[in-house]
């Protein structure tokens, strides 16, 4: 599974940590998604997709 | 998302005791005299004392017992569990997922003991392994999830 996480927050004008504190989560677990190191569970994906403001389709797909 | 830990001001506390702990259980063992030292007597029901091996402790229902280990065993399970389900400073949901990965591995460590002990140790010197793997279990539980927590927070 692939992500758009980084994309879309960097055109939002969110840092990591900014991020990490608006899903509730620690900034190393953002890190870890945007590095496919990790995959969300769809709670925090649908949190994720409400505060980049796009879709969880636009934010995740398979390879 | 919803976890039933415990709030993480246990964490440190807990910790402390755990280690401490384990640590008077190593030295319990590789130095017996010392349980002799911090002797605690009392007399307590032995439930099972009919079964009783009169080698190993006298076959009646009350008996005289220093229960040193007996409370260093409460001591460091008690505050093992406690360490254990107490939240992180930064609880999330990939927290829980190492806590996961660290049980799993904690299992297959604890068991690959027992497994290679249960091989090659034989007669009386097996119930080291057994008290071995009673509380491996939990302190590699602990040890495992802590190196876990410390790689992701080097990221």
């Amino acid at each position: 599974m692939k992500n758009t996480i980084k994309i879309n927050r960097t055109i939002q004008g969110l840092s990591q940590e900014q991020l990490a504190k608006a899903v509730e989560v620690s900034r190393q677990t953002i890190n870890a998604i945007e590095n496919n190191k990790y995959f969300p569970s769809l709670e925090l994906g649908l949190k994720l997709s409400q505060i980049l403001k796009c879709s969880v389709n636009e934010l995740f797909s398979l390879d | 998302m919803k976890t039933y830990l415990l709030p993480s001001k246990f964490l440190v506390p807990s910790g402390i005791i755990f280690y401490a702990s384990v640590l008077l259980g190593v030295l319990l063992i590789v130095l017996p005299d010392l349980a002799q030292t911090l002797s605690i007597e009392l007399t307590v029901p032995n439930l099972l004392w009919k079964d009783a091996d009169n080698l190993l402790v006298e076959k009646s229902f009350w008996i005289k017992n220093n229960m040193i280990d007996e409370l260093l065993t409460l001591l460091l399970v008690g505050s093992g569990l406690i360490h254990l389900f107490s939240k992180e400073r930064q609880e999330d949901e990939l927290i829980m997922q190492l806590r996961f990965h660290a049980m799993k591995w904690s299992y297959l460590l604890n068991f690959t003991v027992l497994a290679i002990g249960s091989l090659f140790v034989y007669g009386l010197p097996y119930f080291n392994v057994m008290l071995f793997c009673l509380f491996s279990q939990l302190v590699c539980y602990h040890l495992v999830f802590r190196i876990f927590v410390l790689q992701h927070l080097r990221k």
